[in-house]
C-alpha cells in the first residue's frame, strides 16, 4: 500500500502542477475545479492508502484497480470541468465522469467490505 | 500484456478516448440546429435594394476612415485612452430601429458554428459590427431578429439584454421571465452574456464583479443606449503591452461618462472585435502575442 500511496502522491503532484500551469494562462479566469482537482488523488488515493497501512487487511488487487479507475475518472472529469469553466462553456457529457467515477468507487468500496466480511466469516 | 494489467489499461484507453470525444464535442465538432431561413438583415437589405433605396443610400453615404453618414444612420468612431487601455467607441444614431441587427455565423444556429466577426459582418452587409454573446458555447436565451432559437435558461440570475422592436434596451433576469414571454412582448434581440453595466445611468456592477470568475482586466465588448435610437458600441483592447484591458467596473464607469443610460457587457477576451466599413478597428487577441480575430457565434451590427 505504501507504493500505491506514493503513486497517488505523484499523481496528485502532477495534477497540482497542471492545474497551476493552466491557471497561469487563463487570463485571470479562475476555476475551483482546475485549482483543486489535485485533491482527488491526494485525499481519495494517497490518504486512504497510507491510512490502510495499519489496517488488518489490505485491499486486494481488484479493489485497488477499481478504486484507481474511480480516482482517475473523477480527476479527469474535474479537470475537464475546469477547462470548460475557464473557457466559459458547459458540457452535458461531464455527467458520465461523475456517474462512472462514483460507480467505480462504490464498487471498489463494496468489494473491499464484502471481501473483508467474507474473510471474517471464513 | 500481463493479464493483471489488461483491464486497467483498457479502461485507461477508454477514458482517454471518451475525454478526447468530450473535448472535440465541446470545441470542434460543428452541429447545425437550424438555418436562418429569413434573415432580417438580408431581407431588409434585399428589400431596400429592390426598391432602389439601398443604392440611393449607398450613393448618398458619406464615408471617412472614422465616420459614416447616410439616410438611415450616422456613425462616428472615436478612439480613447483610459485605464492604460485603448478603447474604441462607435457613436451611432439611427432613423429606425430595424437598422440595429444581429447575425449568426454562416446564417446558422448551432454549436461550434463560428466565423470571424468581420466574415459574418461581410456576409450580412454590415457597416459597423461587434462580436455578440457567443451563444454557441454558453447556455441562455437566444432570440435574434424576432426569432426564438433557444429558450433554456442559464440560471435565474443570468442577466440578458432585451432589444425591443422600437430599439429600446432593457436588462432582465432569466429567472423572472421566460424566452417565450420576451418574444410575445416584442423582443427582437435577446443577448445572454452580461452582466448589465448601467441602468438608468447608474453603475450596476461592483468593483469586484466579474464575468464568471475572471478577476483581472481583459479585452471587453459592450453595447449601450444613450437615448431613443442613439447607441454606442464600445470595444476595449487588452492582453497586450499597449493595452492592459479593463475590468467590468471600469468599463461601466467609462460608459457612464459617455452618457450611456443602459449598458450591457458582451463576450470579451479574444472575442472582442469591432469592424467598421470592412476593416477591423481594434486589436483583437486571445493570447496577447498574435493580433487575430477569434471565430465567434454571432455579431451585433448596423447595416
Amino acid at each position: 500500500m505504501r507504493r500505491c500511496g506514493c503513486g497517488y502522491l505523484i499523481a496528485a503532484a502532477a495534477c497540482g502542477v497542471f492545474g497551476f500551469a493552466y491557471e497561469q494562462f487563463s487570463h485571470g479566469v479562475y476555476s475551483e475545479c482546475m485549482l483543486l482537482f489535485f485533491l482527488i488523488p491526494l485525499l481519495g488515493g494517497a490518504l486512504p492508502s497510507f491510512l490502510l497501512l495499519s489496517a488488518k487487511r489490505a485491499p486486494g488487487r481488484t479493489t485497488r484497480c477499481l478504486w484507481a479507475c474511480a480516482m482517475a475518472t473523477l480527476s479527469v472529469g474535474c479537470c475537464l470541468s475546469g477547462v470548460f469553466e475557464i473557457y466559459g462553456t458547459v458540457s452535458s457529457l461531464l455527467v458520465f465522469y461523475w456517474a462512472a467515477g462514483g460507480g467505480l468507487a462504490v464498487c471498489g468500496l463494496g468489494h473491499y467490505l464484502l471481501s473483508d466480511v467474507r474473510c471474517s466469516y471464513e | 500484456m500481463k493479464n493483471k494489467h489488461r483491464w486497467p489499461l483498457l479502461y485507461g484507453l477508454a477514458l482517454t478516448a471518451f475525454s478526447a470525444y468530450v473535448l472535440l464535442d465541446a470545441f470542434a465538432i460543428p452541429r447545425s440546429y437550424s438555418a436562418v431561413t429569413e434573415n432580417a438583415s438580408s431581407s431588409a437589405i434585399a428589400a431596400s435594394s429592390e426598391a432602389g433605396g439601398g443604392g440611393a443610400a449607398e450613393s448618398a453615404a458619406v464615408i471617412t476612415d472614422s465616420s459614416y453618414n447616410d439616410d438611415n444612420c450616422t456613425i462616428q468612431i472615436t478612439q480613447y485612452r483610459a485605464y492604460d487601455t485603448n478603447l474604441y467607441v462607435a457613436d451611432i444614431t439611427l432613423t429606425g430601429a430595424e437598422t440595429l441587427k444581429t447575425a449568426l455565423a454562416n446564417n446558422t444556429y448551432g454549436k461550434n458554428v463560428t466565423a470571424a466577426t468581420s466574415e459574418i459582418a461581410a456576409d450580412n452587409g454590415a457597416i459597423l459590427a461587434i462580436n455578440g454573446d457567443f451563444y454557441g458555447v454558453r447556455s441562455g436565451y437566444v432570440i435574434r431578429n424576432g426569432v426564438l432559437y433557444r429558450s433554456t435558461s442559464a440560471g435565474g440570475e443570468q442577466q440578458d439584454l432585451v432589444i425591443g422592436a422600437d430599439g429600446s434596451f432593457s436588462i432582465v433576469r432569466e429567472g423572472d421571465v421566460t424566452a417565450e414571454e420576451l418574444l410575445d412582448a416584442g423582443a427582437q434581440q435577446v443577448l445572454s452574456f452580461g452582466p448589465g453595466l448601467l441602468e438608468d445611468g447608474e453603475i450596476t456592477v461592483e468593483q469586484n464583479t466579474e464575468v464568471d470568475k475572471a478577476k483581472t482586466s481583459n479585452p471587453r465588448t459592450a453595447i449601450g443606449i444613450l437615448g431613443p435610437l442613439h447607441y454606442v458600441f464600445v470595444v476595449a483592447d487588452g492582453r497586450t503591452g499597449a493595452s492592459s484591458g479593463v475590468s467590468l467596473y471600469e468599463l461601466a464607469e467609462f460608459m457612464q461618462k459617455l452618457g450611456v443610460q443602459t449598458a450591457y457587457n458582451l463576450d470579451g477576451g479574444g472575442s472582442s472585435t469591432m469592424m467598421f466599413n470592412g476593416a477591423v478597428v481594434n486589436c483583437p487577441t486571445s493570447d496577447g502575442r498574435r493580433i487575430q480575430e477569434r471565430k465567434v457565434s454571432d455579431i451585433v451590427f448596423i447595416g
